[in-house]
């Protein structure tokens, strides 16, 4: 009997805790989209900074949108209405019709400008910049030369930063690459690869959804020099399964699961 | 017909059963940040009733391996307390540790308070449920300021329990 329970011990013993050291935790839009446990909503200064701020997270993905006089404006969704007090489209606002639209969660957080983020206290970290394309409202894709424009100040300024650009448009790419950006090009399947190569080659990564690439496929792409970053992380199942798949960061939604899995 | 329904009323509110004064009970808690599973001792002189708890988040200790704790005290006041059936207001304190990361500046704790109302079936042997929301301070520390931060946010708590009088 004793030696029954000595088994037993010795099994549980031995179940060594995985750790996850080499993958990056990236909180999407700040410290997590939709999901319930979240104090803040995303994209905003007070989840961006609450994310950024916590031990262990490389860096964020924010959401971005241009307005009609060029300024940047912090959102995921394409309309107004699903999130905040607001109705219709960012890119077809000025800055000023803008100004005061508050999200409808808990805190009414503003929506934010891109340039209200305090980035001289982000030294070292790393912002992923989801740059939207599209004009859902005008069903237009957005003139990607504003986009640049309105992002150089901010690389040219904020050299204590480490921009990237997470760019879903393909034919965006190579104007992103000609201002030699960090470019990571997000895409639905690992058949994409192929198809992102025909437009440019010197991207440096790709984004894909957890369900879409297996172990091998990561590591096929990141043997090929690329870098390979995982989103739509919301359980601590998917998000251990995506540790294992050994990416070189992983976009989360709930950070506090991330860094306990990969502690 | 109005002065009837006060009779009741009443009837209700002052008969009063004594049972054992002494619980332990265990509970499963539906909470904002995770399912709990803990052990309550409550103490139960009169109409009052006060419990202290000890529990742990199921998702993060079970599902993360990250061991998750929660401190828990907490009064009722039985309004209605039949031979049987147990009905009452409660005021819940929360104290709670999650350690995320290998560093001390990851653990974060948080302190809660709730209310809201809680019944109990049985006597020996009975079943209890709560139902309560509040607010709930997170307290972090972050690293972009070097320094602690509370964030303040809505809490709330669905629990079930199953406990022993004796």
């Amino acid at each position: 009997m004793r030696s029954k329970w000595i088994a037993i011990l010795l099994i549980v013993l031995s179940c060594r805790k995985e750790t996850f050291q080499d993958v990056s935790i990236i909180g999407h839009g700040g410290n997590g989209l939709t999901i319930h446990n979240s104090i803040y909503q995303a994209n905003t200064l007070e989840s961006i900074e609450l994310a950024l701020g916590t031990e262990g997270v490389e860096g964020v993905e924010i959401d971005l949108q241009i307005d009609l006089d060029g300024e940047l404006w912090m959102l995921h969704d394409d309309y107004l209405e699903i999130e905040t007090n607001g109705q219709g489209c960012i890119p077809n606002y000025t800055t000023s019709e803008l100004e005061g639209i508050r999200f409808k969660s808990i805190h009414k957080e503003r929506l934010r400008k891109f340039r209200e983020l305090n980035f001289e206290t982000y030294t070292g970290k790393r912002l992923y910049l989801d740059v939207r394309h599209y004009n859902a409202c005008l069903g237009q894709v957005v003139d990607v030369n504003r986009v640049l424009n309105a992002l150089e100040f901010f690389v040219n300024t904020y050299s204590n930063i480490h921009f990237v650009f997470i760019i879903n448009n393909k034919s965006w790419l190579n104007n992103f690459k000609t201002k030699n950006w960090k470019v990571i090009c997000e895409i639905e399947g690992f058949e994409e690869v192929g198809i992102v190569n025909t437009y440019l080659t010197n991207y440096d990564g790709i984004a894909i959804r957890n369900s879409s690439i297996s172990s091998d496929q990561v590591q096929l792409i990141k043997q090929s020099g690329k870098k390979v970053y995982i989103f739509d992380l919301r359980s601590a199942k998917s998000i251990r399964k995506a540790f294992q798949k050994n990416p070189t960061g992983i976009l989360v939604d709930d950070l506090k699961i991330a860094l306990a899995i990969q502690k | 017909m109005r002065s009837c329904f006060g009779c009741i009323v009443l009837m209700l509110l002052f008969h009063t059963k004594v049972i054992s004064q002494h619980h332990v009970s265990t509970s499963v808690s539906v909470t904002k940040m995770d399912f709990f599973h803990g052990l309550e001792y409550q103490f139960q002189p009169n109409r009052f009733s006060f419990e202290i708890a000890g529990e742990y988040g199921i998702k993060a200790t079970y599902f993360i391996r990250n061991l998750y704790t929660r401190f828990r005290i907490g009064s009722v006041y039985n309004v209605l307390k039949l031979d049987k059936f147990q009905l009452g207001p409660k005021l819940n304190y929360a104290f709670s540790v999650n350690k995320l990361h290998n560093s001390s500046r990851n653990t974060i704790t948080a302190n809660e308070m709730n209310t809201g109302l809680e019944w109990r079936y049985g006597q020996k042997w009975f079943v209890g449920n709560s139902i309560l929301i509040g607010g709930m301070v997170e307290r972090r520390f972050n690293t972009l300021y070097d320094k602690y931060h509370n964030h303040v946010t809505l809490s709330y708590v669905f629990q079930l329990n199953v406990g022993y009088a004796f």
